[in-house]
């Protein structure tokens, strides 16, 4: 029984950085009904970005997820504000860039060619991280003194808490942003009808701008969490991001941010409590490795059973 | 999805000369004989190129090209026909190289002849890309492109590990390829093998194309709804369409398992699926001349770069190559034709 509410908590805590991933691809669907396929390389740059940071204000050297002096108070706080600052700052900037360049003079295209476009904006982007940063696998600090706490015969460490907290705050704050500012307004304007949208007198240009500033830096920070949760960070890491952010934004229904979070949270439990189960159940014989297989087999029994995702709206169906 | 008009609105200046060389190419190729002879040419020279090049580096590059060629074949008839946006060619590609590696190997101690186990690998492959297919094709939208990369990824995590494929450390001593008198032995006699697989891949998928089912497709890629309008039953054309399609990747794969005698996981990454969708855009969407030309560009031209700083900005430049693709000439060096009328 402690196992299982124990891998339920880690796969809660893990399924929040699946959540803000997918909500990215979500926004960018509703403006632009199109797969940002480069999403998951944006949330990896947050992290090297961060890294490089890190290096840079000397309190890791890189190459192992070891900090030289230990983190504290006020030192602790300012170190950790600038790297989700600076992830947020330069993934947004590139969002904006990416999508001036790669996808705005697309706009009129066929949906395949600016698919294919962004499948090379998403490719550019991981090779350019791997000549910049180095193709190693690199070890990322978790930055906060390692607690842990002991509730129901499971223990949380104060990562699993700050990512809890951290996220929530953020999809707080978004929810807000998105139903109850005037720009939340626009982008659910442009979402639901572009052109219509656009002779109301809303900048469709600059709403779609935001939102490829907006869900980057939500993906910066959920890149940067997912780093200080496994302690390292990788250049391909992006690739494993896009297939999960994209998967929940699929199962939750995509477009819907309520669907979104709900199933990032459920894939982060299949995660946990399945690769927790499996060498459990098969003695031995199927491990942890597999567990990424159950997010394919959640996805094939959503589109069958519900293919619009679990809260979304029904879509048109090919008989 | 969209029609020509939207292709027109965009500027490309890449266009202009390269359409008028295509266009005065047709123009020559109109007359019979011209056609002819310079088929029989091509023919001759292809067959010759063995004895032409001495080097067995450049052959194996060459037969590599060859490999791609007969899957960019295969992908076209998805992404070019009938506009299906499949990411799972690495899976097919590694299914066809274990079917034939696990039955033709010392590991599990079977070796069964290539020509039992061609039909079987052509067969697999075209059964799982026609059953991922299923749950996600009837849905608008990119939901095929999630299921096959979600596919794929699985799939490598399962070879990866399985001890059925020997996980991470591959498949050594695979058998190399025997057809009825003869084994395959040097890269010279499999450069003929994977010359008349991809002639006969060219030759059916181009009748296929001129055919009702050809005409479907493009139909279906052109405007789903109008095509269903007139009769068509798209859902079934796009799954034959998966399935065609992916049958000579895993042929492709099988050939590729028996010439090089050691696969393993790190053959099929990602990085393959973007090489062979890459090929498809740059030679040209919707011409199976095109993909092949689109193959032989990208697998011969980038090899003097090897050794180079250059060559670890390789993918990098394939990135670029379809952003830029995508904007200036989205339907390729080649296109296809439309006949007038």
């Amino acid at each position: 029984m402690s196992i299982f509410v124990q891998q339920c908590i880690n796969g809660l805590s893990i399924g929040l950085i699946y959540a803000l991933i997918a909500l990215g691809y979500s926004m960018v669907y509703g403006v632009l009904k199109m797969v940002n396929f480069a999403h998951g390389d944006l949330c990896v740059l947050g992290a090297m970005f961060a890294l490089f940071l890190l290096r840079a204000m000397r309190i890791t050297t890189g190459h192992l997820n070891i900090i030289e002096t230990p983190l504290t108070g006020v030192r602790l706080v300012w170190v950790l504000g600038m790297c989700l600052l600076g992830g947020m700052l330069i993934s947004a900037v590139i969002g904006v860039i990416m999508e001036r360049l790669a996808y705005r003079p697309l706009r009129r295209a066929s949906v395949l060619t600016v698919l294919i476009s962004a499948l090379g904006v998403s490719i550019i982007l991981e090779n350019a991280m791997m000549l910049i940063f180095g193709r190693e696998v690199k070890g990322f600090p978790r930055m906060l003194p390692e607690r842990y706490f002991t509730v129901l015969g499971a223990s949380y460490s104060n990562m699993q808490v700050f990512i809890a907290v951290a996220t929530s705050l953020l999809l707080i704050g978004l929810f807000y942003l998105v139903n109850r500012t005037t720009l939340g307004r626009c982008i659910r304007a442009v979402a639901e009808d572009r052109d219509m949208a656009s002779l109301l007198g809303v900048d469709v240009n600059r709403v779609i701008a935001m939102v490829f500033a907006l869900g980057p830096a939500l993906g910066a920070i959920a890149g940067i969490l997912h780093a200080m949760y496994y302690g390292q960070t990788y250049y391909l890491t992006g690739y494993q991001l896009m297939i999960l952010g994209w998967a929940a934004a699929v199962i939750g229904g995509i477009g819907d941010m309520r669907g979104c979070i709900i199933a990032g949270l459920l894939i982060g439990l299949l995660e946990a409590v399945g690769g927790g189960y499996l060498p459990v159940i098969t003695r031995g014989m199927l491990g942890v490795e597999y567990r990424r297989i159950f997010v394919f087999l959640a996805l094939i029994i959503t589109l069958i059973v519900k293919p619009a995702g679990i809260l979304g709206k029904p879509v048109v169906v090919v008989k | 999805m969209s029609n020509h008009k939207d292709y027109e609105a965009i500027p490309r200046p890449l266009s202009a000369p390269l359409d008028r060389a295509l266009q005065s190419w047709y123009a020559l190729a109109g007359k019979a004989w011209v056609r002819r002879l310079s088929l029989i040419i091509f023919a001759c020279l292809l067959l010759a190129i063995p004895k032409l090049i001495s080097s067995n580096y450049w052959m194996r590059i060459i037969d590599l090209a060859g490999l791609y060629a007969i899957m960019a074949i295969g992908y076209n008839v998805m992404l070019g026909y009938t506009g299906l946006f499949n990411l799972g060619f690495a899976a097919f590609f590694a299914i066809g190289a274990y079917c034939y590696a696990l039955l033709a190997s010392p590991l599990h101690d079977v070796h069964l002849p290539f020509l039992v186990i061609f039909p079987l690998a052509v067969l697999l492959t075209a059964l799982i890309s026609y059953l991922l297919g299923i749950p996600s094709l009837p849905l608008k939208g990119d939901y095929l492109g999630l299921v096959t990369l979600a596919f794929a990824e699985s799939l490598g995590i399962l070879v990866n590990n399985l001890d059925f494929t020997n996980a991470a450390y591959g498949i050594i001593d695979i058998d190399p390829i025997r057809v009825p008198f003869f084994t395959l032995k040097t890269v010279r006699d499999y450069y003929y093998l994977i010359l008349f697989v991809c002639a006969v891949t060219f030759f059916i998928i181009k009748r296929l194309e001129e055919s009702r089912i050809g005409r479907a497709w493009l139909a279906i890629r052109e405007d789903e709804e109008a095509a269903r309008t007139m009769g068509i039953d798209t859902r079934r054309l796009k799954l034959l369409a998966c399935a065609i399609g992916a049958a000579p990747v895993g042929l492709a794969g099988a050939i590729f398992a028996g010439m090089q005698t050691f696969i393993s996981p790190v053959s099929f990454s990602s990085r393959e699926t973007w090489l062979i969708l890459t090929m498809v855009i740059i030679g040209g969407i919707g011409n199976v001349s095109g993909a092949v030309l689109g193959a032989l560009l990208l697998t011969i031209l980038p090899e003097p770069l090897r050794g180079t700083p250059i060559e670890s900005a390789r993918i990098l430049i394939y990135g670029l190559l379809l952003v830029f693709f995508a904007h200036f000439r989205p339907e390729g060096l080649w296109p296809r034709r439309w006949r007038k009328r």
